[in-house]
This record gives structure tokens, sequence and C-alpha cells, in this order.
């Protein structure tokens, strides 16, 4: 793998190998024209969001970086772009080139393989590494079962408010069963939880009764102390527990 | 003979989108009703931290959409989002809740500026304050002595002023000053509530200076079972008449009864706040709105439980003296919520609501020009069942949507089930995206694929 390769979609979110066909114009009525604009027919989605994965066959304007030589017109290549404007059709701006033939072995492999898009493979390893990194901060990660959920004392801290926007304490007691950081022993253990569902809160971990799993804990602060020790709140908190050996190999 | 549009907003280069994009806002430029900002709980369609914004430029048929709100994360997009033009010279002003800031267990209000609509740039932040909720932006103009004046209101629920929470931050000559520009809070409730308002806060503003806020007084809560708390409040009133500039804003109008400043409109309600009707969470519904042509004349939109109903009952008053005296209810909507009011320059009222109707959320339109004496104008702009999609997250469809006026016209917005039948939109729609309406599927970029049912914005124009 090219070594920027990676690095380069780390940065991005949408990339496609395709072909230039018009330089100095543009798809988009509210991008203007100019000489470092370029229209570039989508062969193939690379990596993207879910709502740009059907890419394929459109054409894009791609608003061209200052720091890259500028294409010609029926040059291939691997864009990576950020996005600019989403009308009739997309705007980009370019991050980042690399020659079309660099790319193509990806594009091969995901033919042959289940996974989604060419870069899946290098989002699996950087989500893998997010997710190392994010263990690394934790105060504490453990392997267990959820065995108890409780409202902690009608969910608000003192001095909360009553708000849409309120978490909703609640308190997930989890048999844990092996400990990977942390000074800690298996055991019982408490952790609090936000339970509302309001858009502040909806992706933070929602404890199940019976669910196994890695925990990534973080010790709770001020007020919410007195109900817990740890606390997860954000949506990589929860792992399954399969996952404890990625994290055990990139340690290694 | 009136014309009616209703355009589901999401851009075609965003067919493939599938989030739920609730608790739309909207704001109309006076001066150019071409140009049109829509928001919603709509990330970045890329993960980016800035939040987006829709954008049309041609009345509202075509729409793209920009990232140019600060504070957004890669999931949320941005929090709670209101948004509104000057009445002259284009700039447009947002209220937000930070959803960086929430991350941390923050609710950060923060309002921000933007010289007009064609700029990519990112919004400029004038004020950002902490323990700040629902904020909600109205935007006036006077002439001053070198010429027009950006007089601003964004109105709050100012937890970290308890209990008197309800707020209104204000402006008189927002547009080009450096941050915070002019802005100074205002507390508007006078009376002391328990524990705190509810957190709707609205205004209205006349073009003569009068400028009017409706925010709910609690008297009571108390926990009602899991994360719901049972409410009663009054529904108050408050009047600046002189743009809410001076010391001492919003202290022109005391109410008959007990003297104090702030006339209750209506006293003793009850609301059930968080529970739920049709997978949409309850509590805290409001609108106000005065008659351009009579500034005395001004109605106030609520919803609360009526009995033991389940749900909440819309209810709409309307005063003829500056809020000093109210009707009793001049409409009554039952399982109903998000009341919108904006009067046209003809004096014709309009209210906008959802209501939850046959496992159903049908969102109406009605015209009045006599408080429902007569017959009003009805328009059911979208009807769609009520438990498709399943909500990820709440609100399902929005603590709220939004109804403007512009001269004789009314422009809104909505947040509703996209699903393209025909059915669902007795006024009849145009999708941006793609969308097949003769097996009601949404379709992908590529025109094949199918794309699961999600919410989205649907604006609407009734021009006269």
């Amino acid at each position: 793998m090219p070594e920027d390769l990676s690095e380069l979609v780390r940065r991005t979110p949408l990339s496609f190998l395709g072909t230039v066909v018009r330089l100095g114009d543009s798809r988009v009525a509210s991008v203007p024209a100019d000489d470092r604009t370029a229209v570039v027919r989508v062969f193939e989605v690379l990596h993207a969001p879910d709502a740009l994965r059907r890419l394929a066959g459109s054409e894009v304007t791609v608003q061209l970086s200052g720091d890259i030589d500028p294409p010609a017109v029926g040059d291939a290549a691997a864009f990576f772009t950020d996005g600019a404007v989403y009308g009739e059709g997309l705007a980009v701006r370019e991050v980042g080139r690399l020659p079309a033939d660099t790319v193509r072995p990806f594009v091969t492999r995901a033919a042959r393989t289940a996974d989604a898009m060419p870069f899946t493979p290098v989002e699996r390893d950087l989500r893998d590494e997010a997710m190392v990194a994010h263990a690394d901060e934790a105060d504490a990660v453990v392997v267990g079962v959820v065995v108890g959920l409780r409202q902690a004392d009608g969910g608000a801290a003192p001095g909360e408010r009553v708000s849409e926007h309120a978490p909703d304490w609640w308190l997930a007691e989890i048999d844990v069963e092996y400990v990977e950081q942390g000074n800690m022993t298996p055991g019982p253990l408490v952790v609090l939880y936000p339970n509302s569902r309001d858009l502040r809160w909806y992706d933070a971990p929602k404890p199940q009764p019976s669910q196994q799993g890695m925990w990534l804990l973080h010790t709770t602060e001020g007020a919410l102390a007195r109900w817990a020790p740890f606390q997860i709140v954000h949506p990589d908190d929860y792992q399954p527990a399969q996952r404890l050996d990625t994290l055990r190999a990139a340690r290694r | 003979m009136p014309t009616f549009t209703v355009v589901d907003i999401t851009p075609v280069a965003l067919s493939g989108d599938r989030t739920q994009d609730a608790e739309p806002s909207i704001a109309v430029n006076p001066q150019n009703p071409q140009e049109i900002v829509v928001t919603a709980f709509t990330p970045d369609p890329m993960g980016g931290s800035l939040a987006p914004v829709y954008v049309s430029t041609d009345g509202g048929h075509t729409w793209v959409m920009r990232s140019v709100v600060p504070g957004g994360t890669a999931r949320l997009g941005t929090g709670d989002i209101s948004v509104g033009f000057a009445s002259e010279g284009g700039a447009l002003y947002a209220g937000i809740l930070n959803a960086e800031a929430s991350l941390q267990d923050i609710l950060r209000m923060q309002i921000l500026r933007s010289p007009d609509i064609t700029t990519a740039a990112s919004m400029e932040l004038l004020v950002s304050r902490d323990r700040v909720d629902q904020p909600w932006v109205e935007v006036g103009s006077v002439r001053g002595d070198g010429g027009a004046q950006d007089r601003v209101y964004v109105s709050s629920n100012d937890l970290g002023v308890r209990p008197r929470s309800a707020a209104v931050d204000v402006s008189g000559d927002a547009r080009t000053a450096a941050a915070p520009a002019g802005f100074r809070r205002n507390t508007v409730e006078q009376r002391t509530p328990s524990g705190q308002d509810g957190p709707p806060v609205r205004t209205a503003v006349h073009p003569d200076g009068t400028v009017y806020t409706a925010f709910e007084s609690w008297t009571g809560a108390t926990p009602g079972g899991g994360d719901i708390v049972n409410v009663t409040l009054d529904v108050v009133v408050t009047r600046d008449d002189d743009g809410g500039v001076g010391t001492d804003a919003f202290q022109d109008l005391k109410d008959a009864d007990d003297s104090a400043i702030g006339q209750r409109v209506a006293t003793g309600r009850s609301e059930r706040f968080n529970a739920f009707m049709g997978q949409e969470r309850l509590g805290g519904d409001l609108a106000i709105a005065v008659d351009p042509t009579d500034s005395a004349s001004v109605w106030v939109a609520w919803c609360d439980r009526v009995g033991s109903q389940m749900g909440c009952t819309l209810h709409v008053r309307h005063s003829t003296d500056h809020g000093q005296t109210w009707s009793s209810d001049v409409r009554t909507v039952t399982d109903a919520k998000n009341p919108a009011l904006a009067v046209t320059t003809d004096s014709l009222l309009g209210l906008a609501y959802q209501q939850f109707r046959q496992r159903q959320w049908v969102t109406a339109l009605e015209l009045t020009a006599d408080d429902w004496q007569t017959m009003p104008e009805r328009h059911v702009l979208h009807q769609a069942p009520a438990n498709v999609p399943v909500a990820q997250f709440l609100p399902y469809l929005g603590d709220y949507i939004r109804l403007l006026a512009v001269g004789r016209d009314f422009y809104g917005v909505f947040s509703g089930n996209n699903t393209p039948d025909p059915a669902n939109f007795p006024e009849g729609v145009t999708y941006q995206r793609h969308a097949d309406f003769v097996h009601h599927q949404l379709l992908d970029l590529d025109t094949l694929a199918r794309v699961p049912v999600s919410i989205d914005p649907f604006f609407f124009h009734r021009a006269a």
C-alpha cells in the first residue's frame, strides 16, 4: 500500500477513481467554473459515506487543489476529496490525488471479496487504530456481561434542570469477567450511562440485559461520581467482545 | 387564485440520504423572497465539522446544501438551530446549540451571523453562553442615521439563570459590529416559577417597535416515571414597546389580575413532559404572531394535556389590545403539536401544526381572517404512517416547525416521512432527490438501488 494512501483515506470522506472530461467547467450552478474546476466522470467509488456510495457513472465537479498540478482532459486518477456543495450535482474539494494504477489493485481485490468498496480494508484498519487509541485514553477496559439495569435516582444529577436534552442517567451492573486495563478485579461493577434518546445522547451505548461486550470505561467526575465510579458516553465505549483480540494484537 | 407548492428539499446529489432530518427552521429574505434558507438536524453529508444549511435562490423550487454552521460534529450536525433574515440587507442570523459542546454534556447556545447566503464561508460567532436551551431567532430592521440596522432577537431557555430562565438576547444593531455585536441578555420571566420555565420561548416583532415574548412559566414539576415530568404551567406574554433595546426591556405589559409583569394568557395548564405520541416526545409547544398591520392584534398557540388524554391539545387565543386581554380558544386541535403562527400583510392568520390522527402524522395549514368563525382555508400538506421510519433519536419530527409570512405569502417548513406516495401529499409535492412515485420508492444516485424511507424536511409556499 502506498504510504500516503492510508493517510489520504483518514483525511478525506470520499475518494473515487475517475477520468477528467472537462477542465474549467462545473456541473453545479452555484459553483462557478474557473481554471481550477474540473468535471470528472466517476468510474469507481473507492470510499464514501453511505449516501454517496453510488456515484459511479455520474459527473462530479472537482475544485482542484492549488497544491497539485492540474490534470489534463482524459487523465484518469484517484481523487481524494471533501464535500463542497450538494445540489443537482455534487461539487467536491480536492485534497489529494494518486495515479490510477496505484489504486487499481484495490478495485480488483474488492471485486473478489465481500468488501463493500475498494478501500473498505483501509477503513477497517483505520477504525481499529481509532478503537485502540480510544482504549488507550480510557481509565479501564473490561469484558463483561450486563446483569442489571436501573434508573439513577430519577435520572437527574443534583441541580440538573428539566430539559428535553437531559441525559436521563441509568446504571448498568456489569459482571466483569476479564480486566484488560485499569486497576480493578473481575466481579460486579456499576457503570453510569445516559439512557436518553435525545439527539444529544442517542448514540451513547445503551446496555441491554445479558449483553456481553468489551467496555471502555471513563472515570465519573463531580456529582456523577456518587452513583458509579465509571461512565460510558462515547459511541465507541462499547465494543463486541471479539474486539479484545484486535486490541491485544495492536498492543503486542 | 393562490398557488401552493410543497417540496422535498433533499438535493439530488444526496438521493442516498437516510438521515433523520428533523426539527426544521426556515428563513426567507424579506427583500428578496427568492432567497430561502432551511435548517434541520442534518449532519454534514461527509461527516465534517460544519453543519449544513439548505439554500434556495429561486423561491424554493430548487435547493442546494452547503455546510457553513460551526460547532457541528460528524454524527450530529448541529444541535437545535433556528434562523432568520434581516428585513433589509440580506444578513442571515442563526441561534444554535453547539453539538461539539454537547459531547461534553454542555448546552452551549451560540448566535451566528453571515453577511448573505451566497458565501461559502463559515458563519461568524457573535455570542456563546453555556446552559442555554432552544434558541429561537427573529429579526427586524430599523432605519438609523447610518441606514438600516438589524434588530435581532434570540429567545431561549437560559437554564444557567434560574428559576427565571425565559430570556431574550437582543441586539439593536447586529449587522456589522464585532462580536458580541451589541447583544444583551434580558430576563423576560419576572415571577418566580417552580425551578425553571419551559423550553420554548418565542418572540413576535412588529415594524412599529412592539415586540412580544411568549413563554411557559412552570408552576410545578414532579417526576412522572422514567424521564417523564408532570408539569403545570401558565402561558405568559410580555411586551416591549421600544424594540426591546432599552433598559428594563419586556416590562410594558402587566397582568390584569396580579399586576406582575407578564400577562397570563392561560393558567394552571398541565403537560407530561417527555411523554410520547406517535414516536414523538411531547412537552413545550408554543408560538406567537402579531398582525403586521396592527401591533395590538396578537395570537398565541400552545399545547397542553386536557383531562386524562395521553397526548396533547393545541390551543390558539387572540388579543386585540396589545396582549392585555385574551379570548377563549379560537381554535382547538386534539392530539396536535408543533404549532406555528404567522400573519400576512392582509391580516390573514396562518396556523401550521402536526396532528397524530389514525396512526398517522398529519401536517396541516389553516388560514383564517376571522379567528375560525367561518370555515378556514385548510390544506393537508402531508400525511403518512407515524410508525415509519423507526425513530433513530428524539425528536422524531422535531420539537417545532416554522411558518413565516412575507407580504401576502406564507412560507413554511416541516419534517416528515419521505415515502414518495402521491396519497401522502394532498396538495401535491415535488422531490429534488430521486424518487419513484409509481412504486413509492426512494432511489439512490444510480436511480436503481432502493433507499429506505427516512425523515426529510419539506418546504411549502402559499403564494397569494
